[in-house]
C-alpha cells in the first residue's frame, strides 16, 4: 500500500507529473486496466488518457499504450457512474438508466414532488403568500416574481442527498433551524398588533387625503411651499392606498409590506442619514407608526409562527420529497449525478462482492484536481483507497473554486495532515510539493510571491510560492518578454474629492483599448491574450467591446438566430416543413442575395394587384433555381433525423460556400455546428422527457434557441471568460479585470449545511446537519443585523471570502509571460482578503503615471508598465486582421455539378428481369411436389429446402442425409408443413436428376461470387450451386422456392435478370456457365434458362 | 473456396476493387465464418430478433427471481426487461468465451446466476445467439471428427490474420477442427516493419475537414486510394456532391426518424391521461412525402382530419372542448381518432393483449398507407415486432410504461438513414481501419472515430472460474490489442496515410485517437506536427500530400441593411383594408410595414403543431372560467349577473371542468403542484373580480360580446368605410345605466397598462368603448387576472386614484393615426414603424426607452398616436431591417 499526495501549485507541471507517475507504475507491471483515474472535466479526462498513452509510447511501452483504453479514466461522475452501472445488479438498481443533466434534473424533481408538494402546500397557501414564496417555479425576475417555496425544497433536498442526510435527519433539523433562528433574531413573542397598525395607517392616510385635497382649493390660503409639499404628497398617496388595501387583506398580506412603512423609521425623521422615504409630509404623518412597527414587528407572534411553520413546511416537504423523487426516478429509469455518487458509495459500503471485485481488479487510484472533491466524493475515494493498493492524489488547495458545487477545500488540507501524521486509517503517506513553475516567467511569479503568502497565511510558504524551473528558464529566450502591467482609466473625481470609478459600460471599453495597445506590438497576436473576469455578463461586455474594435474574441458567438446563416437555416426548415410559410419564404428571398427577387421582393409583392397575383409571385419565388435543392429536400424530409435535416439544409442552401465571402467565416462555421448540436440536444432532451422527436418539434426548439456558438479555440482570438472557466488554461498575456469593490454578501437566508464541529476527513460526512432559514423580511435591518452576526452567517461569509481568494490565485497564475491588472489603482478584492477592516489598506497599489506596483509589507515595488486607457471607443482605430485563408474555394462559380448518384453496390436479385435476357424452357419433372399451392409456411419451407440442398449431399451417406433433413425441418419448424421425409426425398430427386443429366459432375454449393459491372458497381453474393462437368463446363443452378402454378412465367418475370447477372459475373471470374438451370424443389421441377 | 479470415474483418467487403469478378473467395471475420459453416453443416435456422430473445430470457429469469437469494432479484423486480437484457448480454459473452454455462458450486455470484437461469431452460426456450451458433458448429465438427465420417466443407484454405492461439473462446479449437477436416490454414504473415508516410491535418470543424478531404479527392492522383470513413460522412458527402463526386454514405442509423416514432407516439397518445402534445405530434407526424415536391407530406391521418384536429388543439389544448367538438362535426374521419383518445388505455392496466389490440388498429392504418411501402415499411415491421414480443409475455400481468417503452425501443431496429448510400467511386471505401487494403496506395482517413469495443468485463475471480470451466476469456488489454493490431495492419498496407480530423463535431471534441497516437509515435511525431488547413494553401494553390488544386478567394459580399424608412412603392390603394380588428389597427398604427406584410399581403408564418402552453394557455383558461361563471349567473330579470361573489367552490368546479378541454396538460402527472397554484390564484382572482365589480356597483351583462361596426374614414383618396370587428371580454352597467367595458389580461406586468390608461392611449379600451356606440362613452378598465388588480379610475376598483381615461380623445387620435397610416400606404409610402424610432437611438434599454417617449410626445402634440410595438424579436423584424446580421 502506498499513498502519495502531490501538492501541485498552479503551473507546476501537474499533468506531466501524474502521467509520468502512471507510466512508472506501468513500467513496474501495472496493467492499464488496473488503473482508475479521475479528473474534474471531460476534456481533462480525454487529455489525461491521451497523455498517458503518449507517455507510454515515448517510454517504449507500446503494448501497454495500445491498451490504454482499458483503463477507467474519466470525470468523477463518469467513473462512479460506470462503476454503478456495471454493478447495478449488485446495487439492486436497473442496469439501464438515463443520466439526467442539471436542467433535466430540475424538471424531474418538480414533477416527482408535484403531488407531495401540492398536498403539503394546499393548506399553507396563505402562509406562503405572507412569506412571499408562492411564486412560480421559474420566476420571471424582470417582473419581480419571486421563486416558489418548492425551489427551496429542491435545493434543500439536494444538499441532504449530497451530504447523506436522511429524511429523518431533515425533519429533526427543522426544529433546530427554527430554534436557532428564534434565538438569534427574534424577541419573546408579544402581541399581534397588525389590526391597530392598519387602522392607524388608515387614519393617517385619511388625514393626508383631506390635507392634500386642501391644496387644490384655491381659497385655502396656504403658502406656496405648503401647497407644493402637499401636491407631492398627493402624488405618492396612491401607493400607500394600495399598501393599505394589501395590509387589510391580513391573511395574505406579505410581512415585507410592513417594511415599506418601517423604512421611514430609518430615514431622516427616524435618525437615519438618508433623505425622506416618501416625502416630508407623508414621512411626518407616518413616523410614529413606523417607529412602533419597527419596534414591534419581530415580536409579532403571527410572524414568528409563520417563520416556524414555513421552516417546518419546507424541511418536512424536502424530507418527504426524498422518497417521492427516488420513486419517480426508479420508475422512469432515471438517475442524477448525486445518485451516481451516493449510489456508488452505498454500493462500495454494502456489497462484499463489489469490494472483492474492485480489490482484485484495480491497483492504482489516481485522483486529479483533488481539491475540488466534495465530501461524498472524498468518502468514495476513501472507500476505494482501502481496496486499491496504490494511491496518487494530486491537487492544490489554493485552486479550490467549486464550493458552490459542494467541493470543500478543507478536506484536502485535512487529508494532508492525516497523511503526515500517519495515525489514521489512511496510514502514512508521502506528501510531495512540486516546487517549480513550468509555466510562468519571473515577473508573473514575482507578483504571486508578493501577495499570496499573505492571503494564504495558514499554508507553508513553500506550498504557495514557486520558482521558475531551470529547464523552463532556458526556453524563455524564444518567448515574448515577460512583465507586469497595470491598467487604469483617467482619474475623475467626485465633488468631495473621492475618486469616481468608471461605469460598468466604460470598463470593457477601456480593456479593449488596452488590448488594442498590446496588439500594436507586432509580436503579439489576439491568440496570445486572455481576459479574465468574474461574471458571464462582464465577459459578454468585454467581448462586445472587443468586437466593436474589430478584435476577434472568444466566448459565446452571435445567437444562432441572429446570425445570417442561422436565419437561413431556420427559414429553410420552416419552408421545407410547410410551403404555406410565406413569411419564411420571403425571408429566404431577402437573405439569399442570388435569389431572383432579392432586393426587390417588397416591390414585387406590393405591386401584385390581388391575392391571385400575389400567389403567383410567391410561386415564382419558390421556383427560383436558388431553391432547387431545398425543393428537392422536401421529399426526403420525412425520413431524416433532425441533425441530418440541418446538415441537408446547410447544404441545400449552399451555406458553406456562401459563408466564404462573408465576414468571420470561422465563426459562422461554428454557428452551423451549433445548429446541428442544437438538433442533437433537442433529440436528447425530448427522449429524456419521453417527448416526440420530430422535425416539427425541432423547428419549435430552434425557434426558442437563444444561445450562440461556443467560439473557444478559434485561432487568433482573444480568450474572454470567467476566472472559473480559466482554470486549467494558460495564456501568454492575461488581463485580470479586478472588481472595483469587494462585495461581501450577508448570508442570512436559504438552506445550508452546518459542518461537524470537528472535521474528521476519514468520515467527511459525519456530523453534518441541514438548516433552512426563510428569506422573510430581507431588507428589515433589525432582523438582518442580528442574523448577520450569527455563527452560521459568519461562517458562510468566511467561506465565500476564502473562495474569492482562491479565485484570485487562479486568475493571477494563468499567465506565462505577462500579468495585467485592470483596476483603478488598487485591487479591493485582494485587500479584503488580508484584512477585515471596513476600509482595508491596499495590498497592491499603483498610480496612473507611475512605473511600478507597490505591495504592502514589501519595500521594493514591483516594476510594471502602467497604462491609462480611454473609456470611449475611438473612431476609426479598428484592429485589422487579415482575411482568413479559409475563404478560398476550389469550386467554380455557376450551377452545381450533378453527381451520378449511382449506388456502389447492387444485388443480383434486384436486377429487373427483361425478356431480352433470354427465354425459359419447359419444366422437367424430377420428383414429387413438396407442398400443394404454397401452404401456410411455404417461405420457411423454401428456406429449409435451400439449406438442405446447400449441403454436400453427394458426399454424405443416407444416414447423414436423413439426419440432416430431420434436423433442418425441426430448425425451420416445418415438420408439419413438409416433414423430413419429403425433404430427404427432394434431395434424392435432385441428386438423381444430376446423376442422370450430368453424370460425373462435381457439385459446388453456396459459392461466394463478386463482380464489378460496367458502371463499376459491385455485387457480392452467393450462388446456390455450380456444377463442374467432367469436360470442364460450368452449369449454374439456382434453387427457387416457388410453389405457384405458373413456373415458366414466374421465372421469366422474376429471375432472368438475376441469372443473367450471375452468368456475367461468372464469366468475368473466368467460369462462364454453359447452361443455367432453375430448380423448383417445391414443385419437383427443373427449368432451363437460355440466356441471350 | 479460399477464405481470408481476421478477427476484425466482419462486415468487410470481399470484392477487391478492380478485380473484375471472382468466385470462391471470401473475406470474413468470426461472424461470417460461423455463418458459412452453419450453411455447410446444415445448422441454419430462422433469424431471431434480439427483442424476442430478451423476452424469452425474461421468461427464464423471472421464476428465478422469485427467490430473493437469487443474486439479481432486486433488479429484476425493479426493471425486469433491462435486467434480463443485461443478464443475457453477460450470458452470451460468457458463451462467447467458451463457457458451457454448467452450474458448479464454486462459481462466483454472477456466473452462478447465469448458470442457474440456464439450468431452468427447456431446449428451445431461448433461441440461440451468435455464441451458441459457434458452440454448435464446434460441437458438430467434434462429433464428425470423433465419428471419423467425412463431411466435405468445401473450404480449401483459410488465410489467418492472427495466430489461432491469440483468439479468445473456442476459436483456436474451431480452427484446429477445420484443419482436421482438411482445411489448409496459412498465416499469419509476420508483422511488417513498413511504416506508411503520415500527414495529419487538424481542422476545427467538420466543414473545413470536409473541404480538405473533398479537395484531396477532387484533386485526383495516380496512386490507388482508399477512403477510410471512420467518422460520420454526412457533411463530407454534401461536400463531395457539391463537387460532383460520389458520396460515401457512412451515416449512422437512428431511431429519431418519423417511422420509428409512430409506435411510441401512438401508444402514448392512446394511454390515459392523454397528453395532447403527444397527440398533436402524432397528428402532425409526416411519414411519406406527398405525391410531388410541392404537395404536403402524408401522415397517419388524412390531411383534412389532421388539419381540423390540429387547428382545434392549437386553439384549445385539450379534448372535448368546443373547438374539438367543432372539428369532429366538420370532419367525419375525426371520429375514429376521438374514439381512440376518449377511451384511452389505462396506464396502470397495460396488459399485453390490450396493447396488442390497439396496435392492430395502427397496423391496419399503416398498411393502408401506401401499402406499407417506403419509410412506412419500417413502421409496419416495428408494429409487427412489438406485437410479436407482446404475444410472448404473460397476458395477465400489466406492463409498466417503462417496460413497454423498452420493448418498443428494442423492437425498433436501427432506422437506416436515407443518406446511407455509398455511391460508385473511383476510390475504395471502408469504415474500419482493420478493413483497409491499400496495397501500397494512399489512405485518406477521415476523423478518428474509433470506439473501444465494449465487451463485458469479467473480474479476476470470474476469469479464474471461467478458465477452470474450460473457457478462454480474453482480458480487456487482449481484446484491445487484437483490434489495434488489426487496424495497424490495415493502415500499414498503405504507402501513405493522410488523416483529416474535424476537431469538433456537434460542439463536442472527439476523443483523441489511440490509433493516430500510435501512428504518430511510430514516426516520432506528436500533435504539434499536425498541419492546419491554412497550411495547405499557398497563393492560389492548395496542396496536400502531392495532390494540388487551384483555388480562388471569392470577393467579399457586401451585405447592407434594407433602405431607410419610409419605403416607396407605387400607389397602392389596392392594399387598403375592408376590415380592421383591434390588433390589426394597432399593428397598422405601430408599423405600417408590418401591417402591409401581415395583413395586406398575407405574409405569415405557417401554423405549427406546437400547442399553446404556459402563460397563453392559462390566460385562455381563466378567461373561460370567467365567461362560464357569467353565463351561469346571468339573470334575465336583473339584466346581468347579481352583485354577489360566486362561491370559491363553484369557481373551482368550473376551473376543474374546463382544464381537460382548455389546458389538459395540467392534468398530467407531475403537474399537480402547478395546477394547484394556478387554481388557487384563479379562484382568488375571479372572486376578486366579481367582488370589486359588485362593490363598484357594476353589473356584468355579458362576456365575449362580438361586435362589428362600420367606421367611416376620411382618406385623402376619398371616404372609405371599414368594418371594425372584435369582441369585448366583459360588458357591464352601473346603477345609473352607464355601460362599462372591462378587458381581462393574464399578465405579470402592470406598468404597461397603467401607462396606457393614464396617457389615454389604451386604444384597445377606446375601440371597445366606441364599439358600443353610446354617448357619453362607457367607463373602461383593465382587469389583470394574474395579480387580481384593476387598472381603472373608479377607486372601488383601483385604489390608485387615477383620472379617468379620456376615451373619446383616445379614439379620435386612433382614427387620426389610422387615417394617416392608410393615406401613406395608398400613396405608396410605407413607414417602417419602430425602426424609424429606434434607429440611431443607441443600443441600451434606457436609450431606446427615451426614443420611444420622445416619439410618443411628438405624436401626441400633433394629435396623433404612437403604439409601441413589441415585434423586435418577431420574424417580421428581420424583413424590416430592425434586426439583422449586417456584419
Ligand atoms: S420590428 Fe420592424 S416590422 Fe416590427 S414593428 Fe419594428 S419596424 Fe415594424
Amino acid at each position: 500500500m502506498t499513498f502519495t499526495l502531490i501538492n501541485a501549485s498552479a503551473g507546476s507541471g501537474k499533468t506531466y507529473t501524474l502521467t509520468h507517475r502512471i507510466a512508472a507504475e506501468v513500467r513496474g507491471g501495472l496493467q492499464p486496466s488496473q488503473l482508475i483515474a479521475t479528473t474534474f472535466t471531460k476534456k481533462a479526462a480525454a487529455e489525461l488518457s491521451d497523455r498517458v498513452r503518449r507517455t507510454l509510447l515515448e517510454e517504449g511501452l507500446a503494448e501497454q499504450a495500445r491498451a490504454t483504453d482499458s483503463a477507467l479514466i474519466g470525470t468523477v461522475n463518469s467513473v462512479f457512474g460506470r462503476l454503478l452501472q456495471e454493478f447495478a445488479l449488485d446495487a439492486g438498481i436497473s442496469p439501464e438508466v438515463r443520466t439526467l443533466d442539471d436542467e433535466q434534473q430540475k424538471s424531474a424533481f418538480s414533477a416527482a414532488i408535484a403531488e407531495t408538494a401540492g398536498i403539503a402546500g394546499e393548506p399553507a397557501r396563505d402562509l406562503l403568500a405572507r412569506t412571499e414564496v408562492d411564486g412560480p417555479e421559474t420566476p420571471e425576475q424582470r417582473y419581480g416574481e419571486k421563486p416558489s417555496w418548492r425551489q427551496a425544497v429542491r435545493v434543500l433536498a439536494e444538499s441532504a442527498r449530497t451530504n447523506l442526510l436522511s429524511a429523518e435527519q431533515l425533519r429533526e433539523a427543522a426544529a433546530r433551524s427554527w430554534e436557532e433562528l428564534r434565538a438569534a433574531g427574534l424577541p419573546e413573542p408579544g402581541e399581534d398588533r397588525r389590526g391597530p397598525w392598519t387602522e392607524q395607517l388608515a387614519g393617517a392616510l385619511a388625514g393626508l387625503r383631506a390635507e392634500t385635497a386642501a391644496a387644490d382649493d384655491p381659497h385655502s390660503g396656504l403658502a406656496k411651499g405648503e401647497v407644493n409639499a402637499l401636491r407631492s404628497a398627493a402624488k405618492q398617496l396612491p401607493v400607500l392606498e394600495q399598501l393599505l388595501r394589501t395590509l387589510r387583506g391580513a391573511e395574505r398580506a406579505p410581512w415585507s409590506a410592513w417594511t415599506k412603512i418601517t423604512k421611514i423609521a430609518e430615514g431622516k425623521l427616524g435618525g437615519g442619514d438618508g433623505g425622506y422615504t416618501y416625502v416630508a409630509k407623508i414621512d411626518e404623518a407616518l413616523i410614529d407608526l413606523a417607529l412602533e412597527v419597527r419596534e414591534g414587528l419581530l415580536a409579532n407572534p403571527a410572524l414568528q409562527e409563520d417563520l416556524r411553520a414555513l421552516i417546518s413546511l419546507v424541511m418536512n416537504t424536502a424530507a418527504d420529497s426524498l422518497d417521492a423523487y427516488a420513486r419517480y426516478k426508479r420508475e422512469a429509469g432515471l438517475i442524477d449525478f448525486i445518485d451516481q455518487e451516493v449510489g456508488a458509495l452505498q454500493l462500495l459500503r454494502s456489497s462484499e462482492r463489489v469490494r472483492g471485485v474492485i480489490r482484485s481488479r484495480f491497483r492504482l487510484l489516481a485522483v486529479d484536481e483533488f481539491q475540488d472533491t466534495s465530501p461524498v466524493q472524498l468518502a468514495l475515494f476513501l472507500e476505494l483507497s482501502q481496496l486499491i493498493e496504490d494511491k496518487v492524489w494530486v491537487g492544490d488547495p489554493k485552486q479550490a473554486i467549486y464550493a458552490f458545487r459542494g467541493a470543500d477545500p478543507s478536506l484536502m488540507r485535512g487529508i494532508i495532515e492525516q497523511l503526515e501524521a500517519g495515525d489514521s486509517v489512511l496510514g502514512r503517506g508521502v506528501i510531495e510539493d512540486l516546487r517549480h513553475s513550468w509555466r510562468s516567467q519571473d515577473d508573473v511569479l514575482s507578483l504571486v510571491t508578493a501577495i499570496f503568502p499573505q492571503i494564504f497565511p495558514e499554508l507553508p510558504r513553500e506550498r504557495v510560492v514557486l520558482e521558475a524551473a531551470p529547464a523552463a528558464r532556458a526556453g524563455w529566450a524564444e518567448r515574448p518578454r515577460g512583465g507586469l502591467e497595470a491598467w487604469c482609466t483617467p482619474v475623475q473625481l467626485f465633488k468631495n474629492g473621492k475618486r469616481k470609478p468608471p461605469t460598468a459600460a466604460q470598463r470593457p471599453v477601456a480593456v479593449a483599448d488596452g488590448i488594442a495597445e498590446l496588439l500594436a506590438d507586432p509580436d503579439t497576436g489576439p491568440g496570445d491574450i486572455a481576459v479574465l473576469v468574474r461574471t458571464n455578463d462582464e465577459a459578454a461586455a468585454v467581448a462586445q467591446a472587443l468586437a466593436a474594435r474589430g478584435i476577434p474574441a472568444s466566448g459565446d458567438g452571435v445567437p444562432v438566430l441572429a446570425a445570417r446563416e442561422g436565419r437561413i437555416v431556420r427559414a429553410g426548415l420552416a419552408v421545407a416543413l410547410d410551403r404555406r410559410d410565406t413569411l419564411a419564404l420571403t425571408e429566404l428571398v431577402d437573405l439569399l442575395d442570388d435569389h431572383g427577387a432579392h432586393g426587390d421582393w417588397f416591390a414585387q409583392l406590393t405591386a401584385a394587384a390581388d391575392r391571385d397575383d400575389r400567389e403567383a409571385v410567391l410561386e415564382r419565388w419558390w421556383r427560383d433555381p436558388v431553391l432547387d435543392e431545398l425543393r428537392a429536400l422536401r421529399e426526403d424530409c420525412p425520413e431524416l433525423t433532425g441533425v441530418e435535416m440541418v446538415t441537408a439544409l446547410i447544404d441545400a442552401l449552399d451555406l458553406p460556400e456562401r459563408i466564404r465571402s462573408w465576414s468571420d467565416p470561422e465563426q459562422r462555421l461554428r454557428t452551423l455546428d451549433a445548429l446541428r448540436a442544437l438538433a442533437a440536444e433537442h433529440a436528447e432532451q425530448a427522449r429524456a422527457a419521453s417527448a416526440p422527436v420530430t422535425l416539427t418539434s425541432l423547428r419549435v426548439a430552434l425557434d426558442g434557441a437563444e444561445r450562440g456558438p461556443d467560439l473557444t479555440d478559434l485561432p487568433e482570438t482573444v480568450w474572454v471568460g470567467t476566472m472559473h472557466s480559466a482554470k486549467g488554461l494558460e495564456f501568454s498575456r492575461v488581463v485580470v479585470l479586478l472588481d472595483l469593490k469587494a462585495a461581501v454578501r450577508s448570508q442570512t437566508a436559504g438552506s445550508f449545511i452546518v459542518p461537524a464541529p470537528q472535521l474528521d476527513v476519514t468520515a467527511p460526512l459525519a456530523g453534518r446537519e441541514a438548516r433552512y432559514w426563510p428569506p422573510v423580511l430581507p431588507t428589515f435591518a433589525p432582523l438582518q443585523e442580528l442574523l448577520g452576526a450569527t455563527e452560521h452567517a459568519r461562517r458562510r461569509t468566511r467561506i465565500e471570502r476564502e473562495e474569492s481568494g482562491r479565485l484570485q490565485y487562479v486568475a493571477l497564475t494563468r499567465a506565462k509571460d505577462m500579468t495585467i491588472l485592470a483596476g483603478e489603482g488598487r485591487a479591493p478584492v485582494l485587500d479584503a482578503l488580508v484584512s477585515d477592516a471596513d476600509e482595508p489598506p491596499p495590498l497592491l497599489s499603483w498610480d496612473n503615471d507611475g512605473s511600478s506596483i507597490a505591495v504592502a509589507g514589501r519595500d521594493e515595488p514591483l516594476p510594471a508598465r502602467i497604462r491609462t486607457l480611454r473609456t470611449e471607443a475611438p473612431e476609426g482605430e479598428d484592429y485589422r486582421f487579415v482575411a482568413t485563408p479559409l475563404a478560398a474555394t476550389d469550386l467554380p462559380p455557376g450551377p452545381r455539378p450533378v453527381a451520378s448518384g449511382q449506388a456502389a453496390r447492387f444485388q443480383a436479385s434486384a436486377v429487373a428481369s427483361a425478356d431480352a435476357h433470354g427465354i425459359v424452357g419447359d419444366p422437367v419433372r424430377i420428383g414429387p411436389a413438396l407442398v400443394e399451392h404454397g401452404g401456410q409456411h411455404w417461405e420457411r419451407v423454401g428456406e429449409a429446402v435451400h439449406a438442405y440442398l446447400a449441403l454436400p449431399l453427394a458426399a454424405l451417406d443416407q444416414d447423414q442425409r436423413k439426419r440432416a433433413a430431420q434436423r433442418l425441418v425441426e430448425r425451420w419448424s416445418v415438420t408439419r408443413a413438409m416433414g423430413a421425409e419429403a425433404l430427404h426425398g427432394a434431395g434424392e430427386a435432385w441428386l438423381a436428376h444430376l446423376e442422370a443429366a450430368f453424370p460425373g459432375a462435381e457439385q459446388l454449393t453456396e459459392q461466394p461470387i463478386t463482380w464489378w459491372n460496367e458502371d463499376d458497381q459491385v455485387m457480392e453474393g452467393w450462388i446456390d450451386t455450380l456444377l463442374r462437368l467432367p469436360d470442364g463446363q460450368i452449369v449454374l443452378v439456382d434453387h427457387k422456392s416457388y410453389p405457384g402454378q405458373e413456373p415458366v412465367e414466374h421465372v421469366r418475370r422474376e429471375y432472368l435478370g438475376q441469372m443473367a447477372t450471375y452468368a456475367r459475373a461468372l464469366a468475368a471470374a473466368g467460369r462462364a456457365p454453359s447452361r443455367v438451370l432453375i430448380h423448383l424443389p417445391l414443385r419437383g421441377e427443373v427449368l432451363e434458362v437460355m440466356l441471350a | 473456396m479460399q477464405i481470408d479470415f481476421g478477427w476484425a474483418l466482419d462486415g468487410s467487403s470481399w470484392a477487391d476493387a478492380g478485380a473484375g469478378g471472382s468466385t470462391g473467395r471470401l473475406r470474413c471475420g468470426p461472424r461470417g465464418l460461423v455463418a458459412l459453416l452453419q450453411t455447410r453443416l446444415g445448422l441454419t435456422r430462422p433469424a431471431v430478433d434480439q427483442a424476442v430473445r430478451i423476452a424469452q430470457y425474461l421468461q427464464l429469469v423471472e421464476p428465478c427471481a422469485a427467490d430473493p437469494a437469487f443474486w439479481p432479484a432486486r433488479s429484476v423486480a425493479l426493471d425486469p426487461w433491462s435486467t434480463a437484457r443485461q443478464l443475457l448480454r453477460w450470458r452470451d459473452a460468457a458463451r462467447e468465451d467458451g463457457w458451457s454455462l454448467a452450474p458448479d458450486a464454486a462459481l462466483p455470484p454472477r456466473l452462478a446466476a447465469l448458470a442457474m437461469i440456464e439450468q431452468r431452460a427447456r431446449p428451445g426456450a431461448l433461441s440461440p445467439g451468435a455464441a451458441d451458433d459457434l458452440h454448435e458448429v464446434v460441437e458438430e465438427l467434434e462429433q464428425l471428427a470423433a465419428a471419423g465420417t467425412p463431411w466435405p466443407l468445401g473450404i480449401t484454405s483459410i488465410a489467418l490474420h492472427e495466430e489461432p492461439s491469440a483468439l479468445p473462446g473456442r476459436w483456436p479449437a474451431l480452427l484446429g477442427l477445420l484443419a482436421g477436416q482438411g482445411v489448409e490454414l496459412t498465416g499469419p504473415a509476420p508483422a511488417s516493419e513498413h511504416r506508411p508516410a503520415l500527414e495529419v491535418v487538424q481542422c476545427r470543424d467538420e466543414w473545413t475537414a470536409a473541404d480538405v478531404a473533398a479537395r484531396f479527392l477532387a484533386a485526383g492522383g495516380t496512386e490507388p486510394l482508399t477512403l477510410l470513413a471512420a467518422a460520420d460522412t454526412d457533411v463530407l458527402d454534401r461536400a463531395l456532391h457539391r463537387r460532383g463526386l460520389p458520396a460515401t454514405g457512412h451515416v449512422a442509423a437512428s431511431t429519431d426518424r418519423a417511422a420509428h416514432q409512430v409506435v411510441g407516439l401512438f401508444l402514448d397518445a392512446v394511454t390515459a391521461p392523454v397528453d395532447v402534445h403527444q397527440l398533436a405530434a402524432l397528428l402532425d407526424l409526416r411519414l411519406l412525402p406527398g405525391p410531388d415536391a410541392d404537395a404536403a407530406p402524408r401522415g397517419l391521418f388524412p390531411a383534412r382530419v389532421r388539419h381540423a384536429l390540429l387547428g382545434a388543439l392549437t386553439r384549445e389544448p385539450g379534448i372535448g372542448g368546443p373547438a374539438w367538438r367543432a372539428a369532429l362535426a366538420a370532419e367525419e374521419g375525426a371520429a375514429e381518432i376521438d374514439a381512440l383518445v376518449s377511451t384511452p388505455l389505462r396506464a396502470e392496466d397495460l396488459r399485453p393483449p390490450v396493447i396488442a389490440e390497439r396496435l392492430e388498429w395502427l397496423a391496419r392504418r399503416l398498411h393502408g398507407l401506401a401499402r406499407g411501402q417506403g419509410a412506412v415499411l419500417a413502421s409496419v415491421l416495428h408494429v409487427q415486432a412489438v406485437r410479436g414480443v407482446l404475444a410472448m409475455l404473460d397476458p395477465g400481468i400489466p406492463l409498466s410504461r417503462r417496460t413497454l417503452q423498452q420493448i418498443i425501443d428494442e423492437c425498433g431496429g436501427s432506422g437506416r438513414s436515407p443518406r446511407a448510400v455509398a455511391e460508385v467511386a473511383p476510390w475504395s471505401v471502408t469504415t474500419g481501419a482493420a478493413q483497409v487494403r491499400a496495397d501500397g496506395g494512399t489512405v485518406l482517413w477521415l476523423g478518428p472515430g474509433e470506439s473501444a469495443p465494449s465487451a463485458p468485463r469479467w473480474d479476476p475471480g470470474e476469469l479464474r472460474a471461467l478458465e477452470a470451466a474450460g473457457a478462454r476469456p480474453a482480458t480487456p488489454e487482449h481484446l484491445a490489442s487484437l483490434q489495434v493490431d488489426a487496424a495497424l495492419r490495415g493502415l500499414g498496407s498503405a504507402q501513405r496515410v493522410v488523416a483529416v480530423l474535424p476537431g469538433r463535431r456537434l460542439e463536442q471534441d472527439p476523443a483523441p485517437s489511440a490509433l493516430l497516437a500510435l501512428l504518430e509515435a511510430s514516426r516520432g511525431r506528436d500533435e504539434s506536427d499536425r498541419l492546419a488547413p491554412q497550411d495547405l494553401l499557398s497563393g492560389s494553390t492548395w496542396s496536400l500530400a502531392g495532390r494540388t488544386l487551384a483555388v480562388r478567394t471569392p470577393p467579399r459580399a457586401e451585405i447592407a441593411p434594407p433602405p431607410e424608412s419610409p419605403l416607396s412603392i407605387g400607389p397602392a390603394a389596392h392594399l387598403l383594408p375592408e376590415r380592421l380588428s383591434f390588433s390589426q389597427a394597432s399593428t397598422l398604427i405601430s408599423c405600417p410595414h408590418h401591417w402591409v406584410l401581415q395583413y395586406a399581403l398575407g405574409i405569415r408564418p405557417a401554423q405549427v403543431a406546437a400547442l399553446p402552453t404556459g402563460r397563453p394557455m392559462i390566460g385562455t383558461l381563466v378567461h373561460a372560467v370567467v365567461e362560464q361563471l357569467v353565463h351561469e349567473r346571468v339573470d334575465e330579470d336583473l339584466g346581468g349577473v347579481p352583485l354577489t361573489v360566486p362561491a370559491a367552490e363553484r369557481v373551482g368546479e368550473v376551473f376543474d371542468a374546463l382544464v381537460p378541454q382548455l389546458a389538459s396538460e395540467l392534468d398530467l402527472p407531475g403537474h399537480s403542484a402547478e395546477r394547484g397554484d394556478i387554481r388557487a390564484r384563479a379562484v382568488r382572482s375571479v372572486r376578486e373580480l366579481f367582488e370589486r365589480m359588485a362593490v363598484a356597483g357594476l353589473r356584468i351583462t355579458g362576456t365575449e360580446s362580438g361586435f362589428s361596426r362600420p367606421l367611416a374614414l376620411d382618406l385623402a383618396g376619398g371616404p372609405r368605410t371599414v368594418d371594425v370587428r372584435g369582441s369585448r371580454d366583459l360588458d357591464a352597467v352601473d346603477a345609473s345605466g352607464r355601460p362599462a367595458v372591462i378587458d381581462l389580461k393574464w399578465t405579470s406586468s402592470r406598468k404597461g397598462y397603467d401607462d396606457l390608461y393614464d396617457t389615454s392611449e389604451a386604444i384597445q379600451l377606446a375601440t371597445y368603448a366606441w364599439s358600443l356606440g353610446v354617448d357619453p362613452p362607457p367607463t373602461v378598465g383593465y382587469y389583470l387576472l394574474k395579480g387580481a388588480e384593476f387598472v381603472a379610475a373608479d377607486p372601488a376598483l383601483d385604489p390608485r386614484g387615477r383620472a379617468p381615461m379620456d376615451v373619446e380623445d383616445s379614439w379620435r387620435r386612433m382614427v387620426a393615426a389610422i387615417t394617416t397610416a392608410l393615406d401613406d400606404v395608398a400613396a405608396g409610402t410605407v413607414h417602417v414603424g419602430c425602426r424609424e424610432v429606434l434607429e440611431g437611438a443607441g443600443p441600451t434599454y434606457d436609450q431606446q426607452g427615451r426614443a420611444w417617449s420622445g416619439a410618443r410626445a411628438t405624436a401626441r402634440a400633433e394629435g396623433g398616436l404612437v403604439v409601441r410595438a413589441y415585434c423586435g424579436s418577431s420574424e417580421y423584424a428581420q424583413l424590416c431591417g430592425l434586426t439583422g446580421d449586417w456584419r
